[in-house]
Parts: C-alpha cells; sequence; structure tokens
C-alpha cells in the first residue's frame, strides 16, 4: 500500500508538489493552534508602537506592522482558521450539491426541471458579490459570528456548482446498461444510487473539489480583507492585506507577505487538483 | 519528363510511443498523364499514407526516410511544409478524402469554401474578415454570383446551384458532401487527384455517380487520378491501371484487364476469389485467412507469408524483389523467381 | 435577421434570471436578515429614522406586499438612500458605474489580444518553451489572489520607478475641470450619463487632451492588474482547441486547396478554434468585474469595485445592494450578448433551437 501510494507520487510532480505544499500548511496550523510558541517568540496580537514598521530582517523574518506587531507570528496565528474554513466550505458545498445533484440527476421530471432552474438562478450571479452580500447583511447584527456566516455564504454561493457537475455526471451514468440491470436485478433506487451511481462520482468530485479549494481559499480571503471573517484582534490573512494597505509604500511587508502565503496555499491545492486530474482521467 | 508522376523506391517511417514502424517499404510508382491509378489494399497496407505523402500531409509523427515522389520532375519529398502549397491546388495535386463528413469547414458557407477553389493561390484575406463572418452569416445575400461555381455544382448534380451555395455542410447529405468536393475539383482543375476511399462511407447509388463524375473529370481536365480503394471491384471499374500493396509492400502492378484476368500474386489472387462476382455458384466463397497485420508488428520476409497458401520457406527470410513479367505486369512474389 | 425565436427566447429568459435574482436579494435583505430596518436606514440610525425607513419600505407589511413594492422601487429607479453618502443610490452607480465598465472592458480587450495570438503559436509549437511557460504562469496567476498582483504593480511601478500613478482614474485637477460630452438635439443639450462618467471615453470624445493623456496614464496599472488575474486560461483553451481543429479533416482540405500556411491557420483553423473562447468570454468579464472589487480599493480607481467595497466597509447596505444587483444585471446581460453571438458564428448550434 505504502508502495503503490509512492509510486504515485513520484510519477506525478504536480500531485508530488501540491501534497506537499498541503501538508506542510496543515502542519504549521495545527502546531500554531497547539503552542504557537514552537515556532515564534512573538505574541500575535501584542501591539508595540516602538518596534512599528520595521522591515523584515533575522528578528522579525517578515517584518512588523504598523503597530509594531510581528507579521510572520501573525500569519502563524492565522493559520489555523485560513486552513480549515476552506474545508468546512467545500465540504459542505460537496455534500449539498452531491445529494441535490444526484436526486434531480437521477428521478429527473418536474423535480429536475425545478432544481435545474434554482440552481440555475444562483448561478447567474457573480459568486463573490453574492457572498460579500449575504455576508454582510445577516452579519451584519451580530459581528462576532461573521466568520460563521461568511462561510454560510461561501456554501450558498458554491454549492450549485456540484449540483451541476453531479447532475451531468448522473446523467450519463444512468443510461449505461449496468443501470438498466440493477433494476430489473430488483434493486432498490437508494441501493441502486449507493452502489452503482456513486462510485463514478468519486473521482471528479475529487478533482473538482481540490481544485475548487484553490478558489475558496481566494474567495474567502477577499472577505476576509473587506472585514467579512474573524473579527479582529484574531488575525487572518485577507484581512492583513487590508490593515497593511494604508502604510503602503513604506511598509510593503505586512500586506505583500500575507498575499503570497494566501498564493502558495491556493498554489498548492491547483497542483495537487492537476495532478488528481492526470492521474485519474487518463486512467478511465 | 514524360511522366506526371514518378515515385522511386520510397521507405516511410511512422512512430508511436517510441516505436518505429514502416508503413511503406521500397515502393515505386508512375502515373502518367490523362491515366487513372487504382491503388488496393486492406488497412495497414500503406495505401493511405501513400496518398498523403505525395500531397505533403503526411503526420508529424512520420517521415520519409528514402526515395524520391518525382511531381513533373520536382521531387516533393525536398519541399518543406510552407512551400508545398505552390504543388497543391490549382493545376497541381487535389486531394478528397474518405470521410465526407468532417471534409468541409463546418462554419463557412458552401459558397465561400468553393470560391477560395476558385481564387486558388491568390486567396487573399479580404472578404473573409472577422467583420464579414459575422454580417454573412446574419444575412443570406451576401453572396456574389460566380459563374464558374455555379457551373461546377450543376456537372456534380446539383439542380438547383444557388440554394446550396447559401448553405453550410451540417446542412448536407454525406452524398451531397462529397459531390461538392468533387465540384471543388472541377473549380481546380489539378493534374493529379487523389482519391482515397471516396466513395467508402456512401450507399451504392452515389458511389456509381462518384465514379462517372471522377471520369468526366479526367476526360475533360485530362486529370490524371489515383484512386485508393479496399475494393478492387470498384477499382477496376475506373482504372487503367491497378496496384496492389499489403504490409507496406507492393504486390503486383499491372494494367486492369492483366490483374483481373491473370492475377500473379497469391495476395490479389485471394482478393480476387473471395468476391462475390467471382463467385462461381460453385463450392463457397473463398476469403483470405487471417487478418491484416499491424505495421508495429510485422512477419519477417514477405508480410503475407503467414496468410498465403503458396508459403515456400525462402518466403519469411526475404522480401521479393519485383519482377517484371509481360509488357507492364509486374510483381513481388517469390513463385516468380 | 434569421433566428428572432432564438434571440427572443433568450432574452427572456434572461430577464426571468433577473427576476429570479431580484427576488432572492429582496428575500436576503427583507426577510432573512435579522433587521431590515437597520439595512435600510444604516448602522447608526436613530429610532426616528427606523421609523420613517420602517414606513417607506413596508418592512412591517406581508412578504407578498414588500415584493411588489420592492420590485417597483427597483424598476422605478428608486434604490434607496445611501446613509454613508446621504445621497440617493442611484446617483451614486451612476457616476460609479461608467468608470468600472470602461476598466473591464479594456482589461477584457487586453486580455483577448494578447491571449489568442499566444494561444495560436503555442498550438503551433506544442509543449514548446512558449507552451511550456505558459502553463506554468497559468498555474501560478490561478492561485494569486487579486491582490498579490495589484500590490506588486503598485510597488513596482508606482512607488518605486514612479512610472505611473497611484491612484484615482485620472488627476483630480483635470477632472474638475473637464467638460462634459453632450449630445445636441432639437436646440437642446443631452447628457449622457454612461459617457459622462467613462474618464477615456468621455475626454476623447470631448477632446480634452491632457484629460485623456492622464486617464489613459491612469488606467495602465489597474486594466493590467485586472487582466493578469488568471491570465492565461484563454490561452489554454485556444491552444487546446486549436492543436484539436488541426487534426481535423477540413484543415487538410484547406491545405490541399492550395491556400498557404498561414492562410489555412487563420481563416479556417482561427475561426473554429475561437468559439470555445467566446463561450467563456462572459464568465471571464464576470470574473473582471469581481476583481474590480479588489482592484479598485488598492488603487483608489473610483469604480463600482471601490463603491462595494466602501459601502462592504462601512456597512452601507442600500448601496451595497443595488450595486451587486446592477453587476448581476450586467453579467447577464453580457452573457446573453455572448450567447446570441455564438449562434450567429457557430450555425451548427441554430438547428437545435
Amino acid at each position: 500500500m505504502n508502495t503503490s501510494l509512492m509510486k504515485i507520487l513520484t510519477k506525478n510532480v504536480n500531485l508530488l508538489l501540491g501534497t506537499i505544499i498541503i501538508m506542510f500548511f496543515i502542519v504549521m496550523a495545527i502546531i500554531s493552534v497547539i503552542n504557537i510558541h514552537l515556532l515564534t517568540r512573538y505574541n500575535p496580537n501584542q501591539i508595540n508602537f516602538s518596534e512599528a514598521n520595521l522591515p523584515p530582517s533575522i528578528l522579525h523574518i517578515f517584518g512588523t506592522d504598523q503597530e509594531g506587531r510581528d507579521v510572520f507570528s501573525r500569519v502563524l496565528a492565522a493559520l489555523p482558521i485560513d486552513v480549515s474554513i476552506p474545508y468546512i466550505i467545500v465540504g459542505a458545498s460537496v455534500l449539498i450539491g452531491l445529494i441535490v445533484g444526484i436526486i434531480s440527476g437521477y428521478f429527473g421530471g418536474i423535480l429536475d426541471e425545478i432544481l435545474m432552474r434554482f440552481t440555475d438562478i444562483f448561478l447567474a450571479f457573480p459568486g463573490i458579490l453574492l457572498a460579500l452580500a449575504i455576508s454582510e447583511i445577516l452579519g451584519s447584527s451580530h459581528l462576532a459570528y461573521r466568520l460563521y456566516f461568511s462561510a454560510l455564504a461561501l456554501i450558498i454561493v458554491n454549492w450549485p456548482v456540484y449540483a451541476r457537475l453531479v447532475r451531468g455526471q448522473v446523467l450519463q451514468i444512468k443510461s449505461m446498461p449496468y443501470i438498466t440491470l440493477a433494476k430489473v436485478a430488483g434493486l432498490g433506487n437508494y441501493q441502486i444510487m449507493k452502489r452503482h451511481v456513486l462510485p463514478h462520482l468519486i473521482p471528479i468530485l475529487l478533482v473538482y473539489s481540490t481544485l475548487d479549494m484553490g478558489t475558496i481559499i481566494l474567495s474567502y480571503s477577499i472577505l476576509a480583507f473587506f472585514g467579512l471573517g474573524a473579527p479582529p484582534p484574531t488575525p487572518e490573512l485577507g484581512r492583513m492585506v487590508y490593515d497593511g494597505l494604508s502604510a503602503l509604500p513604506q511598509n510593503w511587508w505586512s500586506s505583500v507577505f500575507p498575499a503570497l502565503v494566501i498564493t502558495l496555499m491556493a498554489l498548492g491545492y491547483s497542483l495537487a487538483g492537476d495532478g488528481l486530474r492526470d492521474l485519474l482521467d487518463l486512467r478511465s | 519528363m514524360d511522366k506526371l508522376l514518378i515515385i522511386d523506391d520510397l521507405w516511410i517511417s511512422y512512430y508511436k510511443d517510441g516505436k518505429k514502424a514502416y508503413a511503406i517499404r521500397g515502393l515505386n510508382l508512375e502515373v502518367n498523364y490523362n491515366q487513372i491509378v487504382g491503388i488496393v489494399g486492406e488497412s495497414g497496407s500503406g495505401k493511405s499514407t501513400l496518398g498523403h505523402a505525395i500531397v505533403g500531409l503526411l503526420p508529424s509523427n512520420s517521415r520519409v526516410e528514402k526515395g524520391r515522389i518525382l511531381f513533373e520532375g520536382t521531387d516533393l519529398t525536398k519541399i518543406n511544409r510552407r512551400d508545398f502549397y505552390r504543388f497543391r491546388g490549382k493545376n497541381a495535386i487535389f486531394m478528397i478524402f474518405q470521410d465526407p463528413m468532417s471534409s468541409l469547414n463546418p462554419t463557412m458557407k458552401i459558397y465561400d469554401q468553393l470560391r477560395e477553389a476558385v481564387q486558388g493561390k491568390r486567396s487573399s484575406n479580404e472578404d473573409f474578415s472577422l467583420t464579414r463572418w459575422f454580417l454573412g452569416n446574419i444575412r443570406k445575400d451576401i453572396i456574389i454570383e460566380n459563374k464558374d461555381i455555379i457551373e461546377a455544382l450543376k456537372k456534380v448534380g446539383f439542380k438547383n446551384p444557388k440554394e446550396i451555395l447559401v448553405k453550410y455542410p451540417h446542412q448536407l447529405s454525406g452524398g451531397e458532401r462529397q459531390r461538392i468536393m468533387i465540384a471543388m475539383a472541377y473549380l481546380l482543375k489539378p493534374k493529379l487527384l487523389i482519391a482515397d476511399e471516396p466513395t467508402t462511407a456512401l450507399d451504392v447509388v452515389t458511389q456509381a455517380q462518384v465514379l462517372k463524375m471522377l471520369l468526366e473529370l479526367k476526360d475533360e481536365y485530362k486529370t490524371s487520378i489515383i484512386f485508393i480503394s479496399h475494393d478492387i471491384t470498384l477499382v477496376s471499374q475506373i482504372s487503367d491501371r491497378i496496384l496492389v500493396m499489403y504490409g507496406g509492400i507492393l504486390m503486383e502492378d499491372g494494367s486492369s484487364e492483366e490483374i483481373l484476368k491473370n492475377p500473379l500474386n497469391p495476395y490479389t489472387k485471394g482478393l480476387i476469389s473471395s468476391l462475390p462476382i467471382y463467385f462461381k455458384g460453385e463450392g463457397r466463397i473463398s476469403p483470405i485467412p487471417g487478418f491484416p497485420p499491424n505495421i508495429f508488428n510485422l512477419p519477417a520476409g514477405c508480410p503475407f507469408h503467414p496468410r498465403c497458401s503458396s508459403n515456400m520457406s525462402i518466403c519469411k527470410l526475404q522480401m521479393p524483389k519485383i519482377k517484371k513479367i509481360g509488357e507492364s505486369h509486374y510483381v513481388a512474389c517469390h513463385l516468380y523467381g | 435577421m434569421i433566428f428572432y425565436r432564438l434571440i427572443l427566447k433568450r432574452i427572456i429568459e434572461a430577464f426571468l434570471v433577473i427576476l429570479g435574482e431580484l427576488i432572492i436579494i429582496f428575500y436576503l435583505a427583507n426577510i432573512a436578515a435579522p433587521n431590515p430596518a437597520t439595512i435600510w436606514a444604516g448602522p447608526e440610525a436613530s429610532p426616528q429614522q427606523i421609523q420613517i425607513v420602517t414606513q417607506l419600505y413596508h418592512l412591517n407589511q406581508p412578504w407578498y406586499v414588500q415584493l411588489y413594492y420592492y420590485l417597483g422601487n427597483f424598476f422605478t429607479g428608486n434604490w434607496g438612500i445611501s446613509p454613508l453618502y446621504q445621497t440617493p443610490v442611484i446617483s451614486l452607480i451612476e457616476e460609479y458605474l461608467p468608470v468600472t465598465l470602461e476598466l473591464a472592458i479594456i482589461a477584457l480587450i487586453l486580455k483577448v489580444i494578447i491571449e489568442i495570438p499566444l494561444g495560436v503559436i503555442s498550438a503551433l509549437r506544442p509543449n514548446g518553451v512558449l507552451d511550456n511557460t505558459i502553463r506554468i504562469t497559468y498555474t501560478v496567476t490561478r492561485s494569486a489572489p487579486p491582490f498579490i498582483v495589484a500590490l506588486l504593480l503598485l510597488l513596482g511601478f508606482a512607488y518605486y520607478f514612479h512610472l505611473l500613478p497611484s491612484s484615482y482614474y485620472m488627476n483630480p485637477v483635470l477632472y474638475l475641470h473637464e467638460p462634459k460630452f453632450y449630445v445636441l438635439l432639437f436646440g437642446h443639450k443631452y447628457y449622457i450619463w454612461l459617457i459622462d462618467n467613462m474618464p477615456i471615453l468621455n475626454s476623447l470624445l470631448v477632446g480634452d487632451f491632457p484629460a485623456l493623456i492622464s486617464s489613459i496614464k491612469h488606467i495602465i496599472l489597474p486594466s493590467l492588474a485586472l487582466m493578469l488575474f488568471g491570465f492565461g486560461g484563454i490561452v489554454r483553451l485556444t491552444r487546446n482547441t486549436m492543436i484539436e481543429v488541426l487534426n481535423m479533416d477540413y484543415i487538410k482540405t484547406a491545405r490541399v486547396k492550395g491556400l498557404k500556411e498561414r492562410l489555412v491557420v487563420i481563416r479556417h483553423a482561427l475561426r473554429n478554434s475561437l468559439l470555445p473562447t467566446i463561450t467563456i468570454i462572459s464568465i471571464i468579464f464576470s470574473g473582471l468585474m469581481q476583481g474590480s472589487l479588489v482592484v479598485e480599493t488598492i488603487f483608489n480607481y473610483y469604480g463600482i469595485g471601490y463603491l462595494i467595497a466602501e459601502s462592504l466597509l462601512n456597512l452601507d447596505t442600500p448601496t451595497l445592494i443595488a450595486s451587486t444587483v446592477i453587476v448581476t444585471i450586467i453579467v447577464v446581460v453580457s452573457n446573453l450578448i455572448a450567447d446570441i453571438s455564438y449562434a450567429i458564428l457557430d450555425p451548427r448550434v441554430r438547428e437545435s433551437l
């Protein structure tokens, strides 16, 4: 089992590189939660104006921001949220999209029509805008829960994509002979869906959701940028970029480094997704 | 030179997945002016490769390793991709393909595609711009009448040429599309036309019509035709000479009559006797046993020996050389020395 | 025109989609929101203001009554008052929207002009240096958030090399004195707000040369930043499509007619390779409109992206809602135009409708 996994990874550079990056960030996030001082000696929220706006150096790898906080520590402290939220969002979107897509595609008829019209309307929205609007409106009164509303907003905007994807696949699968065979053999609908339809959906869902992780990381960072993420002083990569804007151009590091970290995280998923796609699609 | 086309000891290789194979080995062929030459073979015989090689359309994983293709004295194997257009189209070499469904550009009107043939090498980008593409698709009347085009369409049997001009390929049937290709040939008046299985995808009636049109093309414009097919009866109806290919090698070369009445090579005999027409009403049709070879897996020596009833021990070892038997009859087989 | 039916059908569909979206937004703002009155009145509204707003928008009445007034308001242009700017939302949108439209259209044109030829060249030399470089670049630009490119450009060109300005869409001094474009009809001057607020177009039409130069200088960096986000997508699509197309029989036919290679590629191959790009062009445009949010914020470029950003940061919900709806409508319309163009250019599609 170990050797075949290693073989797969080594053949496919994208997948290898991507997985390394993803694992790296997950590990860093875990360490950060357990004990951030394993990696840095500074307190991410410690305001210290005498140390403000220091450029990157050996003491402060990413420099300090306008309020004297060490940027590197803030990035580390932001990782747990920024690494885990995308999983929640993508996970929920996939789940909802899967259910709606299978029902819509498998049973067809008026149900399919209505569901598809519904998803079409959602799909016609420019994603981030709708998420911003939802998150702003719902979270306007409970600032502390903004984070959850933002996640919810992204889930609402994202699930239709999966619903469409799954439905398309289900329609293809439905026309295959073994489905008819299964029906003739007397299998109930639920059983058919579970044992015959679902396994075929897994590869494409895996590839797509991995690629989607990258997109969600970007979308979430934009939401955070506009203040719709965790409330301050909890650090968050997107928000750090915004905070650093007013310090431009002298203090570029407090905006640029968080943005670079976001890029790297998204890159990991992009590469892994591409690698997965090569691996799975070429085989099937 | 008297001959339109001379092919001299042609060897063409194919690469796939790092392996190399020969699609054509040591082929010799001559085509006169105003002559129809038929090339018969099963899949893997190299006949299609031959057609593409003459017109310079070999795919990128294929190469002419040895030999010459002399068209009116010029060696086409030495011409590079960019300059090859001089030897194609008007007054030169033209080719029609097997599948009429994909031979025409789906987003261009028939009129435009035929007009390109009329303009030939002088075709410029003037009236093919993006704006005209847009407008041309909206308004039906942006067509300038052209007598030559209408004539050509009438010759290939369209009763209402003007209606056809404004149509798109997907609005026509396979047979109609193939006739459009022949109309193109009428407009281009090539010296040499290569017809690569032009009737394989068509029904029998249309098939006969196409053959008739090709004959008319030859008669009226003195076009030579290389007619490629797997069907020897079809080929014999229209050709002056017939070449039989197998596994990349020329097996037999003679006039239509000689090949049909007096086939020398066992493979040719097999081809003829496996046809219902020659079934004399007694016994059974005798197809040739076995299957055509994969060029990556050719048997040593004569490629046909595994299936040949006259198999001799030398056939496994050496490739037979072409020998002349009779005035214009050539054969490659160990039975004849 | 040949296919009235198709166009009409598409227009009706688009209209229904817009209606559906309006309803969703309505649901969001008036029903699902924890406190609709605050939404419309602003977070710092006094109790009297909340009273007034509740009356005005019929917030205490059943949902169907609210929906009726909501839709009515929308179609009559009554989009509320912005608590932040204290002006009717509609005039804000009039002022800010054209700026972004201009920016997005220029970015789109740049993208298309640069990426499609690159795609063609990549297809003609597959797996060559250019092809691989673009493939790697695309992986990166796909993962980079819009701010990083904007930031890097800003820092590089504006601050370190002082080549280009760092904020606003035009030198403010020039803007104040800039004459507005008008059309003279029957002795009356008609000002077109759409053109008025497009810096480049307006200065071009009016002949205000310094303003034109200034606005061009100011648009270079933002449009570059906008264009680079996701750069390479169209290249890859064009390249892949073209490679497929070049293997088709009709390309062989075109060659065999005696056409020069260049004509074959441009007239036959390219035409058919452009079709998938047209399919995604509205998606790209939508992405550009969304990217303008971040880019305009970073460059202080007063377009609708900037407006939305400000309304987000200051909880100015009426503006947010109206802007979101407008941008969505623009995206739907662009989708419609792309669909219709595709049907015009690819005759095969028309039959199936």
